[in-house]
């Protein structure tokens, strides 16, 4: 366990260095690419070769100088910034994801009747429903909600939740339930299709025919059965997560990776076919290379994370 | 022999399939509740996506009101869900979102339709190779699925739209979407490969010497393609939410467009409905969450269909389905059964025919083609070809384009001529000019020269550039909307010259056929046609030869031909072409053409003799709609040389002959006539040979020619159909009239001997403030908070200056440079010192104030200055002594000081962490005091002589009492604007407004200006009434209606600052450069409406600093930095 461990975690960092530079070559090829289709920008971006470019900055590096991040916040250290933002939705995606892997094994396992094994309506009504909500509309209607509340309340009452905005307190309440309410819905939807499966098992027929209880069966010897795929469906929702987290940030103006990623990759709102302005951020090499990286990062350290766990618990897979 | 084995093997499966009734216990009743919800709801879909435009109740991008009174209060859009008359509201503009719902079906769901396809098949293939090669391909397959799988789709998404870009319209989408989209539809084909393969036929299959192929196509393929449904379902659902949250987050396909919201007044904004793009967000979207949520129910809706229908269709696939007994279900699945056995069975079984299914599918596919594409082809059309950047600068239209005036060749022109007929200039070229000059849209004037050159120069006579061309031009060169210049050549070329001279491109021609007129181009297409005799050559707006035919005719092609207004024919001389391709349209042979007329009104007409008739084309070719007959024998014998048609209506005819030695012809005359061919002017005049120069916009027709034909002088005159009399004539030099143009208040001609005249005052576009009186003083001139000396007035900044750093102060400086007069300048600096400078940076006289200073101090009308410091303010004379001080107990100074009504000062005051705007009398004594609502208070009031008002932002006080004024605007108000032209303004969003205050309340005026933002930083108003705003990188210009002048675009502006605005509206603007991700650059540029460059644009610094502010005057400019730099950027002395 331990060499597949160390096995795994000794491709991470030539992984990352290799995403880090394609991240940089994607936004440095792409630039002025896109410059030259702006009339506006065609002027002020001239290509450079890529890997003088990138060597010089790798060098900067090297040196600690990891570059400053270009917009608003001027003068701000890209490491800094980064890690601000990792840590903003660092912490938004680990509370949507505990509360989301609870909430959804809760109502997975709840939602499968035993004889014969099948899943309730309920479940699949609200999972048929819940993954055809998308995330944005969720907010729209929070936001509406919010709009009416404030409405109705008396001048002067302090309402219970902000609107939108960045805070460790009430600011964290609304963003984390728009954010894990697909991955739960799924979450839930795949185990209890798994367990639906164990339970039409031989075995479970033979143990309920020398008189084990259902409930003995479930809990004992399906759910046991599961756990490995079920560590693998939540490695699965991490992704859907980071997903609905670029739109979620986007939506409540908080300051994480993922509405970086968006402000690097879309040029502006309105008015964008027009080339009028376009974000300081927009395709910067140095910033999309660092946030693909921590992306990257994300990903690999969940999948081994998971890996390892569901090894732990079902040998059958080996190492 | 194999192919019998497989045979019967299939006659095996069908005894099994045989008993179906038999099979009735043992399979499952249940309805297929979600594939009958499912296919509702998608079939709803289906119904809105052909009908929906069609039931759409308002024109989804018309904005027929921008206010609605409801129950006696207004709204400003969006208008929330059940507004009368807008069941779902509106967007920001006003517009219906039900008929936008209804119209962005279509475009949306074909983007999802193909890109679901795209990422069907391709996610079939991937996972057909991966379920079933065991060889390197195979492996690759299922590595790609595995990395696919790694990473949200979105994020490749948004990563691959970047990259492409969604000006390329629908390929930008299909590109980002099917990069790893394909991975879902991959997996589960994969699935079920593998599972086919390990099946025990398979090896039978193998065994018995199938081939891969026939495997495939025999026992995989029929395994997997009755999933394709059911992937494509769930694909279309994953598409649409994936392009609603791309919408959401700001990519979307259709660019923006230009929509008129008034008269007068157009605004930039999301084009054609597109359901992902009306979601996209804004500030005001997000804080007005309506559209959001309409648009996501009807997203949600259709999602919740395609899943439900793919879920049906999963459960269809499977055998076992749970028995459900209920009287329903066993009908419909009897019902199924009888089908199954009766109908589709039978039918399968011939389908089974493999010619039959080789006809079926030929048949179907050329059905679908034939119905659909012609159908489908309109809708398709606007998602690959979707960016219309339509260029809102009225003025880019040329003055004068052509030899005619116009493409049409109307001659007319909306602006009015000369008045009187003296000459301001003459320029002269002794080669001789080949025609007359065209103007452009900023008043430049361009001709050409026997001596292949071509000039442009201003419309004051100066050269601005000239160009050696290839071959000796023929006519009057031709301009394009983009000004670009086109001049066709003796050798039978055509050159396109940019409207900075540089030549773009030149077309040859093959055969050396001299041209024989100048060009002429088309505005829709920017195609360009141009004579060489009775051939008439095509040339593309990129150069590249379209046609070239013989039209036919008798002239000698000496006039380039007239578009019709459509831009669809070309009329030459008498015959008409299409402008397409150039074949000859048979009118002719219908009536006796002499001349086709484009008339001015739009309409089109042809002259034959001396009657007028207007044509139109029909369905079935050319219909003559109306024949204006007069009686002319009256006036004259002969026949019109040419005639035209004004806007108005009226028919003007122009008769001119040659030599009057021989006898024959007449002497000028000049007929009007009205719709009805009454005669309503008439005017002879005794030269000969001469032409129409241009039709005026008060019917003025301005004509020049000889008193003998190639003698004398030639005489210019101006006929107006009200008096017999000419209203002026001018004798020209040379001998014989080469043309002319028509420009406002001026008029052009040249003559073949080589002088242009300049004929009047004008020759400007009318944007251009001619003589502009100064109004006001400097610190009132309509500038907002943050510029505090933005001055507008009648003089030129810098046109193209050097940079001298003047001043070094070892502290930092606070305020703006204030101009004490031409080149003297007043700043207060960090450590307290306030101390006049002048040009070269020499001390004139400095003194310290009792505080740090605050702000930019200002100039009263008697030349004192007041400034603020922390503690109070100060007044001292020009020189520098102090008159007087006010120092109040509590509180400190926090903004500069503002002049009003009765020299009155104001300035803001901080006490107790709350802001107050602070009255001073002019002789120091404090008036009132009044507190601000506003958070920051950390900039000057505004305030004007005249105006009763002191405006701190969004709040107003009464200059009398400080009292809090509430005009009760039916909106919020961003800020109130003191414009340059004694006027009071307000901004809300990015609509700016005049208002006034009369006897019965406030008066908003009608007009309006909107910028496309509706985000500025900055807005002022110039003594003429124009609008300027900056916003993030963006300089718009607007007139005082509304219609917008001008934008400028740079995103190196991004934070930056306006230093002033001067006469020819030229903005200069300063600010730190933030495109660079590592050096951070001071940078100052001139921008000018209707220019894509800067006028100029230098770097002051090259560290990090800040602007305090700066200060325009004639041909310099003062700017300084917090650093405490102060540069003068001046137009070096000729």
């Amino acid at each position: 366990m331990i060499r597949f461990i160390l096995r795994r975690l000794a491709i991470i960092p030539p992984a990352l260095l290799v995403v880090h530079f394609l991240g940089f070559s994607y936004a440095h090829l792409v630039r002025p690419l896109r410059a030259f289709r702006n009339p506006f920008l065609a002027a002020v971006t001239q290509p450079e070769p890529l890997i003088p470019t990138y060597s010089a900055y790798i060098r900067g590096v090297l040196h600690g100088d990891f570059g400053i991040m270009p917009g608003a916040t001027m003068g701000k250290f890209l490491v800094s910034a980064l890690l601000e933002a990792g840590l903003a939705s660092g912490g938004l995606l680990l509370l949507a994801l505990v509360l989301s892997v609870i909430v959804g094994l809760y109502l997975g396992l709840r939602a499968v009747s035993s004889d014969p094994p099948n899943i309730t309506r309920w479940l699949t009504s609200l999972s048929t429903l819940g993954m055809a909500t998308p995330t944005f509309f969720l907010g729209a209607l929070y936001f509406a909600a919010w709009f009416l509340y404030a409405k109705w309340t008396p001048h002067g009452v302090v309402l219970p939740l902000p609107f939108s905005g960045y805070g460790w307190d009430t600011h964290l309440i609304v963003p984390t339930l728009v954010l894990m309410a697909r991955p739960t819905v799924q979450i839930a939807q795949l185990t209890s299709g798994l367990l639906v499966e164990e339970l039409g098992k031989q075995y479970v027929v033979a143990s309920r025919s020398v008189g084990q209880t259902w409930r003995r069966i479930r809990w004992r010897s399906a759910l046991r059965n599961i756990f490995a795929p079920i560590f693998m469906v939540i490695a699965g929702s991490v992704r859907l997560l980071v997903g609905e987290l670029i739109v979620v940030e986007w939506l409540f103006g908080w300051p994480g990776l993922g509405r970086l990623l968006a402000q690097t990759l879309i040029p502006s709102g309105v008015a964008y076919a027009r080339g009028v302005v376009e974000r300081v951020l927009f395709l910067d090499p140095p910033v999309v290379a660092a946030v693909v990286m921590l992306f990257a990062a994300l990903f690999l350290f969940t999948d081994l994370l998971f890996s390892v766990l569901a090894r732990l618990y079902d040998p059958r897979l080996g190492v | 022999m194999r192919d019998d084995l497989v045979a019967a093997g299939s006659q095996v499966m069908k005894k099994e399939t045989v008993g179906l009734s038999s099979q009735v216990a043992h399979r499952g009743l249940g309805v297929n509740w979600s594939l009958l919800l499912g296919g509702a709801i998608v079939a709803f879909f289906i119904f809105l996506y052909v009908r929906g435009p069609k039931l759409a109740p308002k024109d989804p991008l018309a904005t027929p009101a921008m206010v609605v009174q409801v129950d006696g209060k207004w709204l400003l859009p969006p208008f929330p869900f059940f507004t009368p008359g807008y069941p779902l509201g509106s967007d920001t503009i006003g517009r219906d979102l039900f008929s936008r719902i209804l119209w962005g079906i279509r475009p949306t769901f074909t983007l999802v339709v193909i890109i679901a396809t795209v990422r069907l098949v391709l996610g079939t293939v991937i996972g057909l190779i991966a379920g079933w090669s065991e060889r390197w391909i195979g492996r690759l397959s299922d590595t790609a699925i595995s990395a696919a799988l790694a990473v949200p789709v979105i994020m490749v998404a948004l990563g691959g739209i970047a990259a492409v870009g969604v000006d390329l319209g629908i390929w930008a989408f299909i590109v980002g979407l099917s990069v790893t989209g394909w991975v879902d539809t991959a997996r589960m084909v994969r699935e079920q490969t593998a599972a086919v393969r390990g099946q025990v036929y398979i090896e039978a299959a193998k065994a018995l010497g199938a081939s891969q192929w026939q495997l495939l196509n025999r026992h995989v393929l029929r395994q997997v393609l009755p999933m394709i449904w059911m992937l494509f379902a769930f694909e279309i659902s994953g598409t649409l939410m994936l392009v609603a949250a791309l919408g959401f987050l700001g990519y979307y396909i259709g660019g923006d467009i230009w929509v008129q919201v008034t008269d007068a007044t157009a605004v930039a904004t999301t084009g054609m409905p597109e359901l992902g793009q009306m979601l996209a967000t804004t500030g005001a979207r997000i804080t007005q969450p309506w559209s959001l949520i309409a648009v996501g129910v009807v997203i949600f809706t259709a999602v919740l269909g395609f899943n439900l229908l793919g879920e049906g269709l999963r459960q269809r696939l499977r055998l076992y389905r749970v028995r459900r007994h209920s009287v329903l279900s066993g009908y419909t699945y009897r019902l199924q059964l009888w089908l199954d056995e009766n109908v589709l069975w039978p039918f399968s079984k011939v389908a089974r025919m493999q010619v039959f299914r080789y006809v079926f599918v030929i048949a179907l596919l050329s059905v679908v083609l034939a119905f659909g594409w012609s159908h489908i082809r309109g809708w398709i059309q606007p998602l690959f070809f979707s960016v219309t950047f339509t260029p809102l600068l009225e003025g880019d239209e040329p003055l004068w384009a052509t030899e005619r005036g116009d493409p049409m060749g109307t001659r007319g022109s909306r602006f009015v001529g000369p008045e009187e007929g003296d000459i301001a200039w003459v320029f002269e070229d002794t080669s001789g000019f080949t025609g007359g000059p065209v103007v452009g849209a900023d008043g430049t004037v361009y001709v050409t020269s026997n001596g292949s050159r071509l000039y442009a120069l201003s419309p004051d006579a100066e050269v601005l550039w000239q160009l050696e061309l290839q071959a000796t031009p023929v006519g009057t060169p031709s301009l394009s909307a983009e000004g670009r210049i086109y001049v066709s050549d003796k050798n039978g070329g055509l050159s396109a010259i940019t409207s900075a001279g540089k030549l773009l491109w030149y077309v040859p021609s093959e055969n050396n056929r001299a041209a024989t007129a100048g060009p002429v181009v088309s505005p829709s297409t920017g195609a360009i046609f141009y004579p060489t005799g009775s051939f008439l050559r095509a040339i593309s707006a990129e150069g590249e030869l379209l046609w070239e035919v013989n039209a036919l005719m008798y002239g000698g092609g000496l006039h380039p031909p007239q578009l019709s207004p459509d831009g669809s024919m070309l009329f030459f001389e008498n015959v008409a072409l299409k402008a397409g391709d150039g074949n000859l349209l048979g009118m002719a042979d219908q009536v006796e053409v002499d001349e086709f007329i484009v008339g001015a009104d739009g309409q089109t007409y042809l002259r034959e003799g001396n009657n007028i008739l207007k044509w139109d084309e029909t369905v079935s070719g050319f219909e003559v709609t109306q024949t204006i007959t007069w009686d002319y024998m009256k006036f004259t014998t002969s026949s019109p040389q040419t005639g035209g048609v004004t806007p108005d209506n009226i028919i003007w005819l122009f008769y001119s002959s040659f030599a009057r030695s021989m006898g024959l012809g007449e002497d000028t005359r000049l007929v009007w006539l009205n719709g009805n061919g009454q005669v309503i002017g008439n005017v002879h005049y005794s030269t000969r040979d001469s032409q129409v120069i241009a039709v005026d916009g008060n019917n003025t027709v301005y004509s020049c020619g000889n008193l003998e034909q190639g003698y004398g002088a030639p005489e210019c005159q101006a006929f107006s159909p009200q008096s017999e009399l000419p209203l002026w004539r001018t004798t020209l030099d040379g001998h014989s009239v080469a043309g002319g143009a028509l420009a406002p208040d001026r008029l052009y001609v040249t003559t073949k001997e080589g002088y242009l005249h300049a004929i009047g005052e004008g020759g400007y576009p009318p944007l251009q403030p001619g003589g502009i009186a100064q109004v006001g003083t400097p610190e009132k001139m309509g500038v907002e908070e943050g510029q505090p000396q933005a001055t507008s007035s009648a003089h030129l900044g810098p046109a193209h200056p050097e940079v001298r750093l003047i001043f070094e102060h070892e502290s930092s400086f606070v305020s703006a440079p204030v101009l004490l007069d031409d080149d003297k300048v007043l700043m207060a600096a960090n450590n307290g010192e306030l101390f006049a400078l002048d040009a070269h940076g020499g001390i004139l006289w400095k003194v310290t104030l009792p505080g740090q200073p605050v702000g930019t101090p200002v100039l009263g009308t008697a030349g004192e200055l007041y400034i603020t410091d922390k503690l109070g303010l100060s007044a001292y004379t020009p020189s520098g002594e102090l008159i007087w001080r006010y120092q109040p107990e509590s509180g400190k100074s926090v903004g500069g000081p503002t002049i009003g009504p009765k020299g009155v000062i104001y300035y803001t005051l901080e006490i107790a962490s709350k802001g107050y705007i602070q009255a001073v009398s002019p002789d120091g004594e404090p008036l009132w005091r009044s507190e601000v609502k506003a958070f920051t208070y950390y900039q000057a009031p505004q305030a004007a002589p005249g105006i009763d008002f002191v405006f701190f932002r969004s709040e107003a006080f009464k200059t009398s009492d400080g009292s809090l004024l509430d005009f009760g605007f039916p909106f919020k108000v961003d800020r109130f604007i003191i414009g340059a032209d004694g006027n009071t303004y307000l901004q809300a969003r990015g609509t700016v407004v005049r208002w006034q205050e009369t006897i019965e309340g406030i008066e908003l005026s009608e007009d309006r200006v909107l910028s496309s933002e509706g985000l500025s930083t900055a807005t002022g108003v110039t003594p003429l009434g124009q609008v300027w705003m900056l916003g993030f990188g963006t300089v718009y210009w607007f007139e005082g209606d509304g219609e917008a002048i001008g934008v400028y675009v740079d995103q190196e502006m991004y934070l930056s600052s306006v230093m002033g605005i001067d006469q020819d509206l030229r903005v200069y603007v300063c600010g730190r450069s933030t495109g660079a991700w590592i050096t951070l650059k001071c940078k100052c540029l001139a921008v000018q409406p209707n220019m894509r460059d800067p006028v100029w644009k230098v770097t002051l610094r090259d560290e990090f600093d800040e602007f305090t502010g700066g200060v325009v005057s004639s041909g310099k400019m003062f700017v300084a930095t917090e650093a405490g730099y102060l540069f003068l950027l001046e137009d070096p002395t000729p």
